[in-house]
């Protein structure tokens, strides 16, 4: 086969299985020099596995692709590293216990050749060859904008930081052709416009880029040309415009249900909450949960958590009423899912009481916590990988021991999730993202809690799937479970919730019923790019 | 890097340190025969070869994080490649400056040879891998003597000739400028510059791409591999440099001891060495410095100390010495991790990283987007 001379990566027939699940069937696609490619598709689409088998992850059944008219298929990762080809990850691999720096240096590695006789001589060589790779390192750091203490370690960089280190990390190897899978995971608008910017920049230094995106406003306002993946097939390949009219597409990715809009998460303001709306002045640091007038039945007074020097929640008070849908919204390290763990028992508060059910909570081991009715669903899930779906949610009524009533409990949860009634045997780290959320979901639920906590409900996942486990959410809290809701998508958690809290820093900076939040000016600057 | 303010002052530090350290070091052996006797001197030998070992599994453990439990037998390649080459088992008597670095180099082979077919294996997985080749090792050594007499079996090697150059023997006393040296003293010295050489080399390897390499397979092979590190030759490469140092100091404990056996090379040999590294701190040298010289140490004080302090507080003895050393060692290695988990002396990174995070929440704080002004 001849390549045009502009295409850097050409895949043709790609296949890849798993027992007797196809990944990918039949894909073919080819990246030219210079573009930014966006890969889009919902959860299971077979996304990731495609970047697996071009970093040499994994080993592709079928087909072959070429990077720069090179053939490269069956070849270990670290060749294709060589070859130039970096990637980032879709949950963050950095090294968490090295520092920011040598996090980037090590990205060098592949384009130094200082060996055991160079590091123990330190002849003039070794010595220049460090030094260039420190400054580049350093050059790195800053290009991708993290203005932080080169000696912080990986793991105490917020998470946004963290994204763009692993950009920086995949930017020293000089790669030709950079694959993002979903950098924007987790940030907010602004951190997601930057990241837009970082991007075009990294294009213009002449890398190509391949992206995994859901966010897509992002994919459409920066790709050259979109590829959209479901159930392992390609479907589309296109300019954006030509992607997202596609009628194949939309009702693929973001389900049957077709909106004015065919782009949810675009900041336009519902019809409910009119712009422009003043927050009342009232509102902010105000305690208008009296208003509500029911017993709480959590009450947090004047929390104040702290780890390792860091004082991460410096203060908050706030209340759940039986049954109360409660939002917990803020950026990135404002100390939502550090409140979050301190309620479950997984970290000790510094200072502040913390009132459930009536009874002070503070004595009170996690794993009593769960038998009491607090439960948390953790971010990033935390399933039991290795263990099948229905595995999972019986570990979730550990703490009980009325066997008919779990049985009864578990009907119950396939009615609520009727895809995991489908896959009950199947090992859950198998499950897509959004499977696994609703693993995760239905795992609390078996604990019949009075309370149930979420973080961070529908990070990575897909606008359609996103939908699923709010209806879910709402369905849970009609059984008059009471729900805090911790979420990056503020808009999505104020339309679904009554009242909420607006963490900033630390500290509670408002707080109100969640039209009003939704209204206010200052949440919408912040949190939803508007 | 980050040296502060007044890097003259503190580079004057430093080789105050450093000269307080050499004279301390230098004095050692000569200071402890006068208070406590020459039995002392062979200990704070053992704790230099010890601390060799430490520092070479370090190297594996540490650095590159993979778990081996059978570190001993590199050690065994070393002092039963110098015992059966110096020694009237074969009637050889080869150079010292031939048999060290073969034993070095033999044991590397053997650590390329253990490393090769455990690549794919990490965690629990690899420890009952390296463990079973401890023990073969071991095992190989103690039935080598029949059909053909290699090993000598459990019997183990005799009359090892002591380490000697020029007609110089370590063995024999000697007198250097004026001052009569004993041959313990003798040995100490040469250990204390092997030991120093393998610091450097450890220090050497910890600052440069290949140590990067290794602390990257340590924390997410994956990434790594992503990254472009070949990870099998940086494993393999942790495994022949750990095996080294091994070998290195199995070749000088032959020469030392004068007389080998399997038995020195069991498990639970392994084990003490993996406990200097875990509880000095892992990764980090002067930890694992630290912890060789107590676990040394610490047992042998408690050899000591156990039967006395039984006689002064109850006027008897109650539990023999011997038995009671275990028990008392093995509750300190529970309080020490108890207490500080990380290790004696964690790496250097962690704490400088503790004074940063006190400069980000000040930052952070003055960050709010709620400013009172708005």
């Amino acid at each position: 086969m001849t390549l045009p001379s502009d295409t850097l990566l050409q895949l043709s027939g790609i296949a890849k299985r798993f027992g007797g699940l196809a990944a990918l069937s039949d894909v073919s696609l080819h990246i030219k020099r210079g573009e930014i490619y966006g890969l889009i598709g919902p959860n299971g689409a077979g996304k990731t596995t495609l970047f697996n088998v071009v970093t040499g992850l994994y080993q592709l059944d079928e087909g072959a692709f070429t990077f720069d008219g090179v053939a490269y298929a069956h070849c270990k990762p670290h060749v294709l590293a060589e070859a130039g080809i970096a990637r980032t990850f879709q949950n963050i691999r950095l090294f968490a216990n090295m520092s920011a720096l040598e996090n980037i240096m090590v990205g060098r590695h592949v384009r130094t050749r200082t060996g055991i006789w160079g590091a123990l001589t330190r002849n003039a060589a070794a010595r220049n060859e460090e030094r260039a790779i420190t400054q580049r390192a350093r050059e790195l750091l800053r290009y991708v904008g993290i203005d932080r203490s080169p000696q912080t370690l990986a793991k105490h960089l917020s998470y946004g930081e963290q994204r763009r280190l692993e950009i920086a990390r995949a930017l020293a190897t000089e790669p030709r052709l950079l694959a993002l899978d979903e950098p924007a995971a987790g940030m907010n608008a602004t951190e997601t416009e930057s990241l837009k910017y970082l991007l075009q920049a990294i294009r213009g230094d002449g890398v190509t880029v391949l992206l995994i995106e859901h966010d897509v406003k992002l994919i459409m306002g920066l790709c050259d040309r979109v590829a959209v993946l479901d159930y392992g097939k390609k479907i589309v390949e296109g300019v954006p415009e030509e992607v997202r009219r596609s009628p194949a597409v939309i009702a693929a990715y973001l389900g049957c249900e077709v909106t004015t809009s065919p782009l949810p998460q675009a900041g336009v303001p519902t019809a409910g909450n009119p712009p422009g709306v003043e927050a009342p002045a009232e509102l902010i640091q105000g305690q208008r949960e009296r208003d509500y007038g029911k017993t709480p039945l959590l009450e947090v007074h004047n929390l104040k958590i702290g780890y390792g020097g860091i004082q991460a929640v410096k203060g908050i008070s706030l209340s759940v009423a039986p049954g109360e849908l409660v939002a917990l919204i803020g950026s990135n390290g404002a100390g939502k899912t550090t409140t979050l763990k301190a309620l479950a028992g997984l970290l000790r508060p510094v200072l502040g009481a913390i009132a459930y059910d009536g009874k002070p909570l503070h004595e009170i081991p996690a794993y009593r916590r769960v038998r009491d009715g607090l439960a948390l669903v953790p971010e990033g899930r935390g399933i039991f990988a290795r263990l099948t779906v229905e595995e999972n949610l019986q570990m979730g009524a550990y703490t009980r021991g009325d066997k008919a009533e779990i049985a009864h409990d578990l009907q119950r949860i396939y009615q609520l999730f009727p895809r995991l009634a489908e896959r009950r045997a199947q090992f859950a780290g198998t499950l897509s993202g959004g499977e696994q959320q609703m693993v995760a979901m239905g795992r609390a639920m078996m604990s019949r809690p009075k309370l149930l906590m979420l973080d961070e409900p529908s990070m990575g996942l897909a606008p359609m799937m996103v939908e699923k486990i709010f209806e879910t959410i709402r369905d849970i809290a009609a059984q008059g479970v009471a729900i805090l809701l911790v979420e990056q998508n503020a808009k999505l958690a104020l339309e679904v919730t009554q009242r909420g809290y607006v963490l900033e820093s630390g500290l509670i900076a408002l707080s109100g019923s969640s039209p009003e939040l939704l209204g206010s000016n200052e949440v919408r600057r912040a949190y939803l790019g508007g | 890097m980050n040296f502060g303010k007044f890097p003259y002052c503190k580079k004057c530090n430093a080789w105050r340190v450093f000269g307080a350290l050499s004279i301390v070091l230098l004095a050692l052996p000569f200071v402890t025969d006068a208070l406590l006797g020459r039995g002392w001197v062979r200990i704070a030998d053992f704790a230099l070869l010890y601390i060799m070992l430490a520092l070479g599994l370090n190297i594996v453990v540490g650095y590159a994080g993979l778990l081996d439990l059978g570190y001993i037998a590199f050690f065994a390649v070393g002092a039963y490649n110098y015992a059966l080459l110096s020694s009237p088992q074969f009637g050889l008597h080869w150079p010292v400056w031939i048999v060290l670095p073969l034993g070095a180099l033999l044991a590397c082979v053997f650590g390329v040879l253990l490393g090769a077919p455990t690549l794919r294996l990490r965690g629990d997985y690899l420890a009952i891998v390296t463990l079973g080749f401890g023990e073969i090792i071991r095992i190989f050594m103690n039935n080598l003597n029949a059909p053909v007499n290699i090993t000598n079996g459990p019997q183990g090697i005799s009359l090892i000739d002591p380490v000697q150059s020029n007609g110089v023997s370590l063995g024999a006393p000697q007198e250097i400028f004026g001052i009569a040296l004993p041959s313990v003293h003798l040995y100490y010295y040469l250990f204390l510059c092997f030991t120093l050489l393998v610091i450097f080399v450890s220090l050497r390897l910890e600052d440069s791409r290949i140590g990067r390499a290794w602390m990257a397979i340590r924390e997410d092979e994956v990434a790594a591999e992503a990254m472009g590190i070949n990870t099998r030759n940086i494993k393999l490469l942790a495994f022949a440099m750990g095996a080294a140092f091994g070998g290195l100091s199995g070749g000088l404990f032959a020469g030392f001891q004068g007389f080998i056996s399997p038995e020195s090379f069991g498990l639970m040999e392994s084990i003490m060495i993996l406990c200097m590294v875990v509880l000095g701190g892992m990764g980090n040298i002067a930890g694992v410095v630290l912890g060789g010289v107590l676990l040394v140490l610490l047992p042998e004080a408690l050899r000591n100390g156990a039967g006395p302090a039984q006689q002064w507080l109850f006027g008897k003895t109650f539990v023999d010495p011997e038995s009671l050393r275990m028990l008392l060692f093995g509750v300190a290695l529970i309080v020490v991790m108890l207490v500080r988990p990380a290790g004696l002396w964690p790496s250097t990174q962690r704490r400088r990283e503790l004074s940063d995070e006190d400069e980000d929440v000040v930052k952070q704080e003055q960050e709010s987007v709620y400013d009172a002004s708005k």
